[in-house]
């Protein structure tokens, strides 16, 4: 197996299509810091801009609620929350009136108490009419769970002295830059598609190239022969995402630092308790998921190439599997409580390692357990069907 | 020793072969001769399995391709032509492929310099001529050590010197207890070098013993030319 292996690797060493499909990971992930393309680095006016917008749209009320005469019981309850909240609110004024040389733990420090007592306030009254501030391309929830979220993310960064920077930052710096890329711009399926433009390529070479023949000769059992073909796919595959990523992280950083992967990102483990993940933990539970979903479509692509001689078909089976990992099919009521033993309800590796998918979970280990016991299902059904006929 | 029993071969509702029963003994050349699109490569695909044979039709040396697959083909080397040879790899790389999965203790050095490959020993394949080509395959079945080879129309593409130099090697492969199968349509070669022909007339082979005669004669009394 192990010369097969080595002769399969070489040939695919050379396929121009490793570069192709290099050059399209790079632009995916490198899209947002194009759209960006010579923009000035507003992020942090920006920022203080929501803290003073939030700050003004509070004074407004307080003063239409001053006008209100006379003033009932809830109008006054009304006018005594927004003045507490408006407390809050000013304290980040007064911290970011500074500019950019305001002081980042006292920042940090103002907005994480207006985080608490937006909290507190939430707790005790889940229908509080609190203004939210609004984070350029950060969707606002009254929810609970967002509150708590919140000030989790603003303690580590108190606690850990680090300046905020909001996924809608003009210049991330890059371990923020390839965490939000992966996180919120690029859609794991897009991805997953680009992955399955390779394998569909690869798992066809031999149909294509005409050597299938000279495969079925050979002297060996050629189940072996697929899976030296599926450890050529991992082998090449995962590390062409890999160095493009790492090429957007030294892009970014050269231009825009390098940033930490000590920074937070809040998540909800179970929809009630609010906890934080760090960009390395969150890049290497990716990086885990991502080989699981990306286990499953070598096993289905090498499973559909034997019954399909070329590449379209096999590219349109993929995409049709993967298809199945949107959110329209896994949240149908067809599917209901049976979408959380698919597959496909893990391809969405965000979703999966953050807990936010739309549809019911086993969480990210019971996630991984599915996509690789799916993958090792279809890789029986792909090692009885050349068992059975001796051929690929 | 290759055994054939009783093979029979329908593509398409058209019957290729019809009963074929034969055998080709060790240190034995074979030729198989008949025009183009009679079925030889078709036979030699049946013979390593690469198309649907009974299930006791097909035995070397005792093991049957059915059952025994992976025996069975370890004795045996069949790539069907050069362009079966991997475009973007080397020479090298194809012979140590071949060295490696068929377990062979034949070096790769001592063949390349008897076949004169040497100046392009490292050099991709579609950089090659299909001379060159021609001697990349004949060294991959030397390195194969395979018992049992079968070569279709190997002489295509060579200039005369090459030609005496592969009957040669077919040659020396037989001294050695080799069996060969090859087909082609180089009746003066058939002649020089095979021990039996079988020519392919009418979904079955005739067997025709080579005792120095006219090969070419013996071709024009099975395929006799149109209006002859």
């Amino acid at each position: 197996m192990g010369a097969q292996y080595r002769l399969t690797l070489k040939r695919s060493l050379h396929s121009v299509t490793n570069i192709v499909i290099a050059a399209a990971f790079f632009l995916l992930l490198m899209g947002t810091s194009f759209s960006h393309y010579g923009q000035l680095d507003t992020t942090q006016a920006t920022q203080y801009s929501a803290y003073a917008t939030a700050d003004e749209a509070v004074a407004k009320t307080i003063n239409d609620l001053k006008k209100v005469k006379p003033a009932s019981a809830s109008v006054k309850a009304a006018l005594k929350q927004k003045n507490q909240e408006k407390y809050y609110l000013d304290q980040i004024t007064l911290a970011t009136a500074g500019g950019l040389s305001a002081d980042v733990n006292e920042v940090n420090k103002a907005v994480l108490a207006h985080a608490k007592y937006s909290l507190r306030a939430t707790e005790k009254d889940p229908q509080v009419p609190l203004q939210l501030i609004k984070y350029q391309g950060k969707p606002t929830s009254h929810k609970l769970i967002e509150r708590k979220k919140d000030v989790a993310v603003y303690r580590y960064l108190y606690q850990h002295h680090m300046r905020e920077i909001p996924v809608a930052a003009v210049k991330p710096p890059a371990a923020n830059y390839v965490a939000n890329a992966l996180l919120y711009h690029v859609s794991p399926l897009l991805i997953i598609a680009v992955f399955i433009v390779w394998l569909a390529e690869f798992f066809t070479t031999d149909q294509r190239e005409g050597n299938l023949s000279v495969t079925n000769t050979l002297p060996m059992n050629k189940t072996k022969v697929l899976l030296a073909k599926m450890g050529v796919a991992f082998t090449l595959a995962l590390p062409l995402f890999g160095l493009s990523a790492l090429a957007v992280y030294l892009v970014v950083g050269l231009g825009a630092g390098w940033g930490s992967f000590q920074y937070p990102i809040a998540y909800s483990p179970d929809g009630q308790q609010a906890e934080i993940m760090l960009l390395g933990h969150f890049l290497v539970l990716l990086l885990s998921a991502l080989i699981a979903v990306f286990s499953f479509f070598v096993a289905l692509s090498a499973l559909v190439s034997l019954v399909a001689s070329d590449m379209g078909t096999v590219l349109v089976a993929d995409a049709l599997v993967l298809l199945t990992g949107s959110a329209p099919v896994l949240g149908s009521k067809a599917l209901s409580g049976a979408a959380k033993f698919l597959p496909s309800a893990y391809f969405d590796y965000s979703g999966l390692i953050l807990h936010t998918a739309a549809w019911p979970s086993l969480g990210y280990g019971g996630g991984i357990v599915v996509l690789l016991a799916g993958a090792s299902i279809l890789v029986g059904a792909a090692g009885l069907i050349v068992h059975r006929r001796q051929l690929l | 020793m290759l055994t054939v029993k009783d093979l029979s071969f329908t593509y398409k509702d058209q019957q290729i072969f019809q009963h074929l029963s034969f055998t080709v003994q060790d240190g034995e050349i074979v030729g198989l001769v008949a025009p183009n699109g009679t079925g030889k490569t078709t036979l030699l695909k049946l013979l390593c399995g690469l198309l649907p044979a009974g299930a006791d039709t097909l035995t070397l040396n005792g093991l049957k391709l059915h059952g025994k697959r992976i025996a069975y083909l370890k004795q045996l080397f069949f790539l069907e032509n050069s362009n079966q040879l991997y475009q973007d790899l080397t020479v090298r790389d194809h012979l140590t492929y071949v060295k490696e999965v068929w377990h062979s203790q034949v070096e790769i050095t001592p063949v390349v310099e008897s076949l004169g490959m040497g100046g392009y020993y490292k050099k991709v394949i579609k950089d090659l001529s299909l001379g060159m080509k021609q001697h990349v395959l004949l060294a991959m079945y030397i390195i194969s050590d395979a018992q049992t080879m079968l070569i279709d129309e190997p002489l295509n593409g060579l200039d005369p010197t090459s030609i005496q130099e592969f009957e040669e090697v077919f040659l020396q492969l037989k001294e050695k207890g080799k069996s060969l199968v090859i087909s082609s349509h180089q009746m003066d070669s058939v002649g020089r070098t095979c021990d039996h022909v079988f020519f392919l007339k009418d979904q079955t082979l005739h067997d025709v013993a080579n005792t120095g005669q006219d090969m070419m004669g013996v071709y024009n009394h099975f395929f006799p030319k149109a209006g002859a």
